[in-house]
């Protein structure tokens, strides 16, 4: 049976703007579904490739972490 | 009164100082306490590192941040050199926060004046129109004359 790990982003600490951005990006990758609740969102991927699959998904929670620091610095006053 | 129970514990000139952080399954863990280090300077720091491994942030208390680090498949940093690195770039993404708080009024003053004062090149257009109005009424050598005329 394939594994489903799951992966739960802070709202403190990560946009979920941000994650919904990253889910779309490696939408052709990973099968991903958000849970989006007040204080987190968990993402679960499925039907993961047991040889990149573990990758894919560090990938995909850096990429969410640059969408944040991203949005983030555009939404400041500029330093 | 303040007893000596109630004084602020002071450090032993003995004890370490060091980063406390774990490593286990090619990760290595710790966690940065905002109270110390803003976020900005936790975001600072992970935007470096991205491209050298995998970062992942939690949220394991109020006012902590979880940092997690596990180097990209092929990379030949060791966890250790990771989290020693990370700090010190931490400390780094603090100061140029605190320096950037600490100087925002002064770059907003000189994009003020920048934007909103006279601009200086009007006056230079005007000098310039000046002498090229004073050129053309005066001409003692009679250079703009045409050698006949002035000969023929």
């Amino acid at each position: 049976m394939a594994e489903s790990p799951t992966v739960h982003f802070d709202h403190s600490l990560y946009n979920q703007a941000s994650v919904e951005t990253a889910a779309a990006a490696y939408a052709s990758l990973l099968t991903i579904q958000l849970d989006a609740a007040d204080a987190r969102t968990t993402v679960t991927f499925s039907d993961l490739d047991p040889e990149h699959g573990p990758m894919l998904v560090d990938a995909f929670c850096n990429h969410v972490l640059f969408e944040t620091i991203h949005r983030h610095r555009a939404d400041e006053p500029s330093t | 009164m303040t007893t000596e129970a109630d004084a602020p514990e002071q450090p032993t000139a003995a004890a370490p100082i060091e980063l406390q952080y774990s490593t286990e399954a090619n990760q290595v863990s710790f966690s940065v306490s905002e109270s110390l280090f803003e976020l900005d300077a936790v975001y600072g720091a992970a935007y470096l590192f991205v491209d050298r491994c995998w970062v992942f942030l939690t949220r394991p208390a109020e006012g902590e941040v979880g940092v997690h680090l596990k180097p990209k498949p092929g990379a030949k940093d060791d966890l250790d050199s990771l989290a020693g690195e990370f700090a010190n770039e931490l400390l780094n993404q603090a100061l140029r926060v605190r320096i950037g708080e600490s100087t925002a009024s002064l770059r907003e003053y000189y994009m003020a004046r920048a934007f909103f004062t006279t601009p200086v090149q009007s006056s230079i257009d005007a000098l310039l129109a000046e002498l090229d109005a004073e050129e053309l009424e005066e001409d003692d050598l009679e250079i703009s004359v045409p050698w006949e005329e002035s000969n023929g």
